[in-house]
Order: C-alpha cells, then structure tokens, then sequence
C-alpha cells in the first residue's frame, strides 16, 4: 500500500490561491464561509526594507500520530489503510475536540447553515453537518489521479507521491533532509514536507 | 523586435535564463497564463531573480534581490544596467552585427538630440530601400537592402562583415557618420549607479551588484512585461528594457523573448506573400499596427470619408499646442469629446451618435470614470448599446442591453495557444446554453443583414480573417437557417480548414479537441528552424532587422517633431509626477506616490463578481482590498488597518475612497490599491462595494505615443475620514 505524502516548495509558492479554488470545487466545501481544506498563509515578518513575506501553503498533515485520532470520542477521526486521517462524517458529533488540539488548524466544521447554503451552491450536500478536511482527494486516488491541489498548482510547488517509494521525488526529497515538517518538535509524524528557502539563495 | 504588444507576442523563456530582471510584473507569477511555471522552472534550476518593485508582491517575495524602487524610476537603473554590457563589451556582438541595425550609420540631426539613420528612401512607398554599413574587410561603406532579415549579404549577394563601430572621421554624404550602436552607447556612457540611486532611491551597490550581474551570467533575461502601472516614461522604460534584452542576443532563441507561435506564423507567412510580390491581407506585430496608423493617417484608407474620432480629435490637440497621439491603437482617445459634441472635422461637427459597448467595461477600466459617465450620459448622444454578461458598470449607462453568451457556453472558434512556446491550438467545449445570450457574431450578423449588408459582412469576415468567403457563407447560410448559433458551425469550419494546412483527417482533429481541448502543432525546436526570426524571416519592423533605432518612431519625429518620448534610441525621461516634483523631493506628510497592480485572486475586473474568487478575496480582508501604506506615514497620519480615508489625486483633485492597510511590505512614500476592485453597480452580486476604484484617480491624460492612460503619473493626498 502507498505511503501517500506531499511536499510543499517555499521557494516557489506563489500565493495564488489556485490550489485554494481547486479544492474548494473539487470537495465542495463551503468557501463562502472562508472554510477551506487547504490555504495559503501569507505571512509578513520584519521592517521594510527588511521585511520578509512568506507564502505558506498548509492542510492536514495527514500524520502518523495524529491528536485529532487520540481525542475523538467517537472514532469518527481514523487513519486509513493507506494512512491518511479520515473523517467518517456519520460518527461525528460535533465536538471539536479535534480541530481544538490539531497544531496545523487543518480542520473546519460544517454549520447546517453552510448545508443549506451547500445545497445551493453545489445541488448536494456532505452526508452530515460534521468536522471536515482534506482527504488528500482519496477519491481521486483511487482513480490514479493527483489530488486538486496538486494538479492545478501553477508553479508546480507541491510535489505529492508515495513516501515509500524511493524513487518518487518526495521519498527522494524526504532522504535528503531537504524537505522539514511544521512542529516536529510535537511529535505529530506529518506526511506533509516543506522546503524552507535553499541556503545562500537569498541575497 | 517588431511585436506590438508584448502580452500577446512574445513569451519569454524564464525556465533557461541564469538570471531573470523583473519590473513592473508581479502577473508573471499570480496569473494563470503559463507564465508562472516556467518562472518557477527557472527558479529550480537556480536562477537569480531580481525584482524591480515598490512593494514586496508575490512576485518580489520570490526575488534572490528585492530593489525597492522609488515608483516610476525603473528606466534610471536600466540604463546603468544597459551601460554596464556596453562598457564591458558583454553584448552578443556577431547578434548585433548580423541581425540588427546596430551597425548601421548615422549622423547627429542639425539640431536637438535626434539621431538620423542613414537611408535611401524609395520615392514611391516612401519606404526606406538602402541603409549603410562600414565593411570591415571591403574597408568601405556598403549598402544593404531594406527590408532584409539581416546584413549578411549586400542585394547583389556578396557577403558583408559590417562594423559594430565604424572607424574615426567616416563620413557619408559629406556628413560625418557612426553608428547606431556608437550613438546609443554615447547616450548611455554617463549613467552611474550613484546617479540612478538617488532617483530610484535604492542603494547604488545594489544597483552596482545587479548591473555587474547582467552584464556577467549568461544567460540573462529580462521580464518582457504584463500590463504595469503607467507614466509618461513608460515607452522609453521598456524601451530600455527591450534594448537590454537586444544587446544579449536574447531573441527568438532559448532563454530569451520568444515570439509566440501564431505572431511566428503570421509572420513567415506575411514575408513569404511579399517576397513573392503579393500583399499580404494580415500583418504580424507592428506591421498590423502599422496597418492600423495608415488607416488613422491617410485619407485614402477611410472608408467613409472620414478619419477616426482619435484622430480628428489628435488633430484638434496637436492644432492647439496640446498632447494627441502619435499611434493611435483601442486607446479611446478622444471618445468622451466625440460624445459631448466637442470635436469637429472640416468645420463640421464630429458628433458620435451610436456606441456600442462590445463586451467591455470603460466606465471601470479606463481612464478617469467621471469623464465616462458625463460622456456616456451626453443628451448629444442618442443611443448607447450595451452587450454583456453580467450588469457591470458601463451597463448603467446603456440605453438597450444585449445579453452575451458566458464563455462556458459559447461555441467559441478556435484559438492559438498564446502563452505556449510550442505551437498548439485550443479549442473549449461548451456546454448546453443555460442563460438566454446570444453569440456576438449571431447578433452581428443579423444586424448587418438588418441593414441589408448581409453579403459584405460576411465577405468582410473572411477577407479579414484569410477564410473562403463561398464556404464562410455556406455555413452562415446554413446556420441561420436551422436557427442555430453560428459559434459551433463556424468552429467545425476552421477545423477543417486546420485538417487541410496539417494534412490531417477532420475527424482526427475533432476527436483531439474535443476530448482534449488542445492540439499540439509544431515544437518550438521545429518553428525556430522553419521561421525563427530574424534568423529565417525578417522581423516584423521596417527594415525587418532587430531595430535598437526604431525607424517607426524616427518617423513621428518627422511628422510631428521630436519628443523623447519617440527619441528612436532612448532617451531618459525624468519621472514627473506633478510639475515641479523632481524624484529627490521630498513628499508632504500626507502624500505619496500611486502604484496599483494585481492580487492573487483578481486578474480583471470582469472576473470580480465571482462568488468563489471574491471569498478567497474577502479572506485576506484589508491585505488585498485595502490601500498598502507603510507604518511610518501611516502612524503620523494617525491611521490604522481598517480605517476609512480618502485619496485625492494631488494634480486633479479626483478622489477615491478605501480603507488603510498598513504593512512594511511597501515604501514608506507609496500606497498601493488592487486594479480590479472598486466596482459600483449594485445589480452585481459580490463585487459591489469592495476595494477601492483605481479609474476614480485617474486622469483623462494619455501620453502621445500610443494613448496610454498613464495610471501612476500623479501622487495623492491621503487623509482619514
């Protein structure tokens, strides 16, 4: 079984949103309520001229000790075969313990008045008013495709394959001690990567 | 390089350039366009990428160095960059020789700081025939033919080594003579980092770092531009850009600006036609433009006996010690006085009676919206046409809406792939209409067929567009008369026109774009061999080389006198905000310089009342709605993020409203609003009421060049309200 994980380029993040856009389409979630399973930190540090502005693209970490699994009282929040978080909408109760303790604030809840306004938008909506988040497009997965993110990214800066396949670019980039996870200090395990800013490049 | 808009000309090839120099461009990496992939290639690969802008966008964010310039002073640093090869000597010198009109000679005008080019003019086109280079090995001056692709060869066909420069003394027709490129490195010769550095107020060993470095690591790129924030300087800004991207060698070849496939083909085709003694029906790049300046110049080319309003309007201008326009191309110069009954042509009133309002917005998105909005609700104009998807604006002001089709659902022809290097043409696949527009050609159509004119119109299509006018009327004909829209019909037309140039079967190309959307035509390796230019075919410029002096420009000179804006080398132009403002004053407590430009998620303002773009706007809040101004002004103006103020154009007294976001990522002397924004027409959805309009500070002043509205030629005045 693959070891589905994903790295996300600093050095080429262009803060537009795409991924943003694709998500939301592809997962039908509700946007208008800036509920959003995956976004883009647009972070600005320092004084001008100085100042930094940093583009971070985020979503579920998908980890291999995830704290969102430890508190749910329901069993709703569960890592799959394959080893993403998933979320069983039916089981869920609503009590957001879980997007309390997630450290990557990766996790939304679905309000019955986003189902209503779900129902307009998209002509459907999700089984149950429940805690959401990305999936990683497991349902794309499985039909060999990457997930929206992935695909639509424009400047190609998130990378997304299977960790343990050592020729895979992300099993590749992971070895190399390139690619660093967000909050490792909290013991998380995430299957999500960065690569921070290539030394010496900036200057 | 003879294109006539580089948005829709020419790529460039960020994905193999060592380093990228960019002004004025955050769209490079925020817009969909195929651009930002291969910028980001280029970065992976390592490139050095410096980025020329006021404030930290996107873009600038991604830069290896950030120059902070003071806005509107590009063109200072340029040319230091600019000396910087010359001096060094690090320009492609065989490029220069072989396929520009760098060698050719030239002589000082008898007075002012024109350079002539040396010619033989045909008395008949009145085109230049001959220009003069000094031969190296001959040890004399030669002539070489005009239009040729290069100087390799004189019109007799021995071969020519022309001089970058020519010996001391020369002289040619008893004036002394240099060449183009002895003239443009005399005029560049005094710009220094020191000088550049207190115009564009950034640190001379930055602007020393970033001349050393382009004049050092090949191969270098400079950003050939998107749409930016516009001055009086802009032309001669990119100008110097241009003549950057020139002295490299950076032409039509990897790494460099790379004319697109469809302005590649245009123009081996336009050049094969004349070779063959023929005329051409469509011209590429600025031929096409050129095209165009004949119909607004010469009497012989109205069709109706009279010229355009810009032109009559230019005229009134240029009759009255003001500004017209040189080179008029869509820039709605004069528009507004035809409406009010302010123009007139031969003693007789120019009045416009009819405007139609073609899918486009003018009240929103071009200059001064006042202007607009008194014009368009002129009692002397009876009637205005409006023709859309969705009430923006304009539409206010329209006496009789047409509904357009979306896009998603109009059987739209087929496109070329702009933005590709590859040559692929694309075709959409709509979907089962769902509003009740109307395709713009059926309308069209229709009215001339209204106007009894059926037959012209549709002979005037397809001597436009180069089609069989027998077959474009059978698939009229028979469109029209099972009641269908024309779009689908007329796309299967030119796919199978596409089938017959490929040698293809129809129904091999149908499947293909129909199930993919995209053909792929010709590799970019393919086309440059066929048709690089000018290594194959001339360019498309009056002489057909590369032009570092632009004959098109020494012609206005001769037609309306010299202006550095048309100097046909370069010319500095000092950034001139408001009279008297010279770039090392200071700015009173309350005002700034003006720039506006792109946020991630608004590429235009037809794209602003989209409920999903405009939630992923709202997200950011005041960061991409706002008015951008630096703490330092902003604590002393008593302001906060979030706090109501009012702009005041300082030149025109125009004024805007918006809402403060203060952040570092910007000049302490500069503000910055998103272009799209500030949309007023309450029948739209989302986009009513956010951001602030930029057209509500922006003056109804085009420079004389090509009417550009200039969108940063003033400071403004900020307080709270």
């Amino acid at each position: 079984m693959a070891k589905y994980g994903m790295i996300l380029d600093l050095n080429t993040c262009t803060g537009c949103r795409a991924c943003q856009a694709a998500c939301a389409m592809e997962n039908q979630t509700p946007y208008w309520a800036n509920k959003f399973r995956t976004h883009v930190e647009d972070i600005t540090r320092g004084q001008f001229p100085q100042v930094e502005r940093a583009l971070q693209p985020r979503l579920c970490m998908q980890c291999d000790n995830p704290p969102c699994v430890s508190v749910c009282p329901t069993g709703a929040s569960h890592k799959t075969p394959e080893g993403i978080v998933g979320m069983d909408a039916g089981r869920c109760m609503g009590c957001k313990y879980c997007i309390i303790v997630c450290p990557y604030e990766a996790r939304f809840v679905y309000e019955s008045a986003d189902m209503k306004k779900a129902k307009q938008v998209y002509g459907q909506t999700p089984k149950a008013a429940a805690v959401d988040k990305c999936t990683f497009c497991q349902h794309r997965l499985k039909k060999g495709e990457e997930p929206a993110c992935v695909s639509t990214c424009l400047a190609g800066a998130r990378i997304f394959g299977d960790l343990d396949d050592p020729e895979s670019a992300v099993a590749k980039l992971v070895k190399s001690g390139q690619a660093q996870t967000l909050r490792a200090d909290l013991g998380t395990q995430p299957r999500v990567y960065y690569l921070g800013n290539v030394k010496g490049r900036k200057g | 390089m003879g294109s006539f808009n580089s948005h829709d000309e020419i790529v460039s090839d960020y994905a193999n350039a060592k380093i990228i120099l960019s002004l004025r461009a955050n769209a490079s990496l925020t817009s969909a366009s195929g651009r930002t992939r291969r910028l980001t290639d280029g970065l992976r690969k390592g490139a050095k990428f410096v980025v020329m802008d006021p404030r930290k966008s996107e873009a600038a964010s991604k830069a290896t160095t950030w120059m902070p310039v003071k806005p509107g002073t590009d063109q200072a640093v340029l040319l230091v960059i600019l000396k910087e090869i010359i001096q060094r000597g690090t320009y492609d010198a065989e490029f220069l020789k072989n396929y520009t009109n760098a060698p050719f000679l030239c002589m000082a005008a008898p007075q002012g700081p024109m350079v002539q080019m040396a010619m033989k003019v045909d008395e008949k086109t009145g085109k230049p025939s001959e220009f003069y280079v000094y031969d190296e090995d001959k040890k004399k001056i030669v002539a070489l033919p005009c239009p040729a692709n290069g100087n390799l060869k004189e019109a007799s066909g021995n071969p020519v080594s022309p001089l970058l420069t020519a010996p001391d003394g020369l002289t040619w027709q008893g004036k002394p003579v240099k060449t183009a490129f002895q003239f443009l490195s005399d005029k560049v010769k005094g710009f220094t980092a020191e000088w550049a550095a207190k115009i564009a107020d950034v640190p001379a060993e930055q602007i020393t770092q970033v001349a050393n470095d382009m004049a050092t690591i090949r191969p270098a790129l400079v950003d050939s531009g998107w749409y930016d924030v516009r001055y009086a300087s802009s032309i001669q800004t990119w100008r110097t850009a241009a003549l950057i991207q020139v002295l490299l060698g950076g032409v039509d070849k990897e790494a460099g600006w790379i004319y697109n496939a469809s302005t590649r083909e245009l123009n081996s085709n336009f050049w094969k036609i004349m070779r063959s003694g023929g005329t051409p029906k469509m011209a590429p790049g600025m031929y096409g433009a050129i095209g165009q300046a004949a119909l607004f110049d010469t009497p012989e080319n109205w069709k109706h006996d009279v010229p355009t309003v810009s032109k009559v309007w230019s005229d009134q201008q240029w009759a009255a010690g003001k500004d017209g326009v040189a080179f008029d191309m869509a820039s709605y110069a004069g528009y507004p006085e035809a409406m009010l009954g302010k123009v007139s042509y031969n003693g007789q009133p120019y009045q416009l009676k009819l405007v139609f309002l073609t899918a486009c917005n003018p009240v929103r998105t071009s200059y001064s919206d006042q202007t607009w909005k008194e014009a368009l609700s002129s009692p002397t104009l009876p009637l205005v046409i409006a023709y859309d998807v969705e009430p923006q604006d304009s539409l206010l002001y329209a006496d009789v809406i047409l509904p357009d089709q979306t896009y998603l659902e109009r059987g739209d022809p087929l496109y070329e792939a702009e933005q590709s290097l590859d040559r692929a043409i694309v075709a959409r696949n709509p979907i089962k209409p769902i509003t009740d527009g109307r395709h713009m050609l059926d309308i069209f159509i229709e009215l001339a067929n209204r106007f009894g004119k059926y037959e012209m119109y549709i002979r005037g299509m397809a001597d436009f567009f180069g089609w069989d006018a027998d077959v474009l009327k059978k698939v009229v004909d028979g469109a029209r008369a099972s009641g269908k829209s024309i779009g689908l019909p007329l796309r299967d037309m030119l796919i199978a026109g596409n089938a017959k140039k490929m040698n293809k079967p129809v129904e091999q190309l149908q499947k293909a774009l129909t199930e993919q959307g995209v053909l792929p035509v010709m590799k970019l390796e393919e086309q440059i061999k066929e048709a690089g230019i000018p290594y194959v075919f001339p360019a498309p410029t009056p002489s057909g080389r590369i032009e570092i002096y632009s004959i098109f420009f020494a012609g206005f000179t001769k037609k309306y006198g010299y202006k550095p804006n048309w100097d046909p080398l370069v010319a500095y132009m000092t950034p001139d905000w408001k009279p008297g403002l010279k770039p090392e004053d200071p700015l009173a407590e309350n005002e700034f310089y003006f720039t506006h430009g792109h946020i991630a998620t608004m590429s235009h303002t037809s794209s602003a009342d989209n409920d999903l773009l405009m939630s992923l706007t709202k997200e950011q809040g005041h960061h991409y709605t706002g008015v951008w101004m630096n703490p330092k002004k902003a604590r002393k103006l008593g302001l906060k993020t979030g706090d109501a103020i009012e702009l005041e154009n300082a030149n025109t007294n125009q004024k805007a409203r918006g809402a403060a976001y203060v952040t570092e990522l910007i000049r302490p002397d500069t503000v910055f609003i998103a272009s799209a924004l500030g949309h007023e027409s309450k029948q739209l959805t989302t986009a009513v009421g956010v951001g602030t309009a930029l057209n509500k500070l922006v003056p109804y002043k085009l420079e004389p060049v090509a009417g550009v509205v200039q969108t940063g030629q003033f400071t403004v005045k900020v307080r709270k309200v």
